[in-house]
């Protein structure tokens, strides 16, 4: 079964920049595909098409069923309840706590009055069910700190636990791992690579990191300047020339110091 | 990407036009007011205002008048209070309305036509509303209230909450919409609608200031509330329109020290109250928070120290 079928999908800001161009791929449940590319290529473009935030400009894109673009704001809402989405930046509300903040994973699916309930009160279940994914994700102490006393790492994982808290059918990670240490890293991972393989979860993965992506994911997308030029297993990305052309840049070794950076005008909005 | 096309500015008629046009409108101004200072010296209006003066002294401090001040004193405490409350209760939903949304997933495209009508017929609808509320002064809907419901306190309160309601309607709005769009963005993706995204994000997030302006609002009604009473509209300026009238000078001095008095405290309370709340401590395990800080720090989502764990 297809959970995302894009279809010639392209999205054009205004001021002329092309984020996505004609893009056309199939992700089918349980698989786990990382999505790779420099900045500027769209990676973040078809992460915000996926999530709604923006609608294509031309051509189509289902998501679980539905399609971007031309639903409802509620039904946009209902949508997104089955998904957990992880950003890389501004993933908490800095004034809360971690458990609103996590608590926040299930406002797609209780009512309004519920919502404000929870704002003031917790259920024993509530309480039980987010110390369970904090536990997972090593935050068990913090409960009820304020977010924005926690480090960096510590909020992207706050942000990984409210995306697991609703059990989503669909996961989509909008480099999750950028900012953060290695050890976090693999964490993060860790947790949706479980998901993925025991509970058969689809997850899809914007990486900056060719060797995280590499040893997690099954599939690997590639965008470069808003087209697809790579769709395949890891192990074959590895083989073909794409990967050798500038993917194999990943280590400090191979940059050389004040030099100007070349490269494009980046597209993505943040 | 300074290619030599920067060049100083050089000199512009247009500013000094505007200079003039200025210029002109000031002294058009005094010549319309009739501003004519020398006036004070007027051997008539010299002799008035020193029986003015000589009368104001000493300040009246008999027991019954000192009570019935201190009855209407209270009066236009509670005036302003409940006409701030009364504010607050109804600005907030309007200014929910009033709040602009952001995101492709409003636009016409995205949503209908019909869908999009209506919400930005709703919003353009409530920036009316509170325009048309904030767009008369207080006085003036005293005036209106008196003659609605007669003299007396409650048309005092109706007619601060009805201007407070404009001012506060538009800058909770704006303070909505000052929210970081990333911050939204991060709350709908878990499926939230607008209304839980107020509750879990723009309110959570811009609570301090949202009491700040609150605050300073009900200072505003208080200094409003005490000339309620020139149109009858109730509080201490009943009083004051009542001794100015009778020429009982000293009890005009009497009044005026007490208004005085009273909107300097205010001042102080609200400017205490107000740092406390921008200042409040991001942390909350600090068991030396004072009182205020702790009623607020509880209105906050995260003042979670006393919750059984």
């Amino acid at each position: 079964m297809e959970v995302i079928i894009a279809r010639e999908l392209t999205k054009k800001y205004p001021g002329g920049i092309t984020g996505l161009d004609g893009l056309t791929v199939k992700i089918n449940q349980g698989e786990m595909v990382g999505i790779l590319g420099p900045s500027g290529a769209g990676k973040t473009t078809f992460f915000r098409l996926l999530t709604g935030v923006i609608t294509p400009s031309e051509g189509e894109l289902t998501v679980l069923g539905r399609p971007i673009g031309r639903i409802t704001n509620r039904a946009l809402s209902r949508l997104r309840s089955r998904m957990g989405v992880v950003y890389q930046h501004h993933n908490v509300i800095p004034a809360m706590s971690v458990a609103r903040n996590v608590l926040m994973g299930l406002l797609g699916q209780v009512s309004l009055i519920k919502a404000l309930r929870m704002l003031f009160h917790l259920t024993k279940d509530e309480k039980a069910a987010v110390e369970e994914v904090l536990a997972r994700l090593d935050l068990s102490d913090k409960l009820y700190s304020r977010c924005d006393e926690l480090s960096g790492g510590q909020q992207q994982r706050v942000a990984v636990a409210r995306a697991l808290l609703a059990d989503p059918e669909l996961i989509l990670a909008d480099e999750p791992i950028a900012s953060v240490d290695p050890r976090t890293a693999q964490l993060i991972l860790d947790q949706f690579l479980r998901l993925n393989r025991e509970k058969g979860k689809t997850v899809v993965l914007n990486l900056h990191q060719v060797d995280f992506a590499l040893k997690y994911c099954t599939r690997l997308l590639v965008l470069r300047q808003g087209k697809l030029v790579y769709d395949g297993d890891a192990a074959g990305f590895k083989e073909t020339h794409i990967y050798n052309q500038g993917f194999a840049l990943d280590s400090v070794e191979d940059i050389d110091i004040l030099e100007p950076v070349k490269g494009g005008a980046c597209c993505e909005q943040w | 990407m300074n290619n030599g096309n920067i060049r100083e500015p050089g000199f512009n008629y247009l500013n000094y036009f505007i200079a003039l046009v200025i210029l002109g409108a000031v002294i058009y101004s005094a010549k319309a007011t009739d501003f004519s200072p020398g006036l004070f010296l007027d051997p008539g209006n010299l002799k008035a205002m020193g029986r003015f003066i000589g009368g104001l002294w000493p300040p009246e401090t008999g027991y019954e008048f000192l009570a019935s001040t201190f009855k209407l004193i209270g009066e236009t405490i509670a005036i302003s209070i409940i006409g701030t409350a009364l504010a607050v209760l109804v600005a907030f939903p309007l200014s929910i309305l009033a709040t602009r949304l952001r995101g492709e997933e409003f636009s016409r495209r995205a949503v209908g036509t019909p869908r999009w009508i209506l919400r930005w017929g709703g919003y353009y609808l409530a920036r009316t509303v509170l325009n048309l509320f904030r767009g008369v002064p207080e006085l003036m809907w005293a005036l209106i209230f008196v003659v609605a419901v007669g003299l007396g306190p409650f048309p005092g309160v109706l007619a601060l909450a009805a201007h407070s309601t404009g001012v506060l309607g538009k800058l909770y709005s704006e303070l909505f919409e000052s929210v970081d769009q990333r911050l939204v963005e991060t709350v709908r993706a878990t499926g939230a609608d607008e209304l839980k995204v107020l509750l879990y994000n723009r309110l959570p997030v811009t609570l301090p200031v949202f009491l700040s302006y609150t605050l300073f609002r009900w200072e505003c009604n208080m200094r409003a509330a005490t000339i309620l009473g020139f149109v009858g509209a109730g509080g201490i300026g009943t009083q004051l329109m009542i001794s100015m009238k009778l020429f009982a000078y000293s009890e005009v001095m009497t009044l005026v020290l007490e208004i005085m008095a009273l909107v300097i405290l205010v001042d102080l309370a609200g400017q205490f109250i107000r740092t406390r709340i921008l200042d409040a401590p991001s942390g909350t395990n600090s068991e030396e928070q004072s009182l205020v800080t702790k009623i607020i720090c509880s209105c906050l989502p995260s003042g979670q120290t006393k919750d059984p764990s």
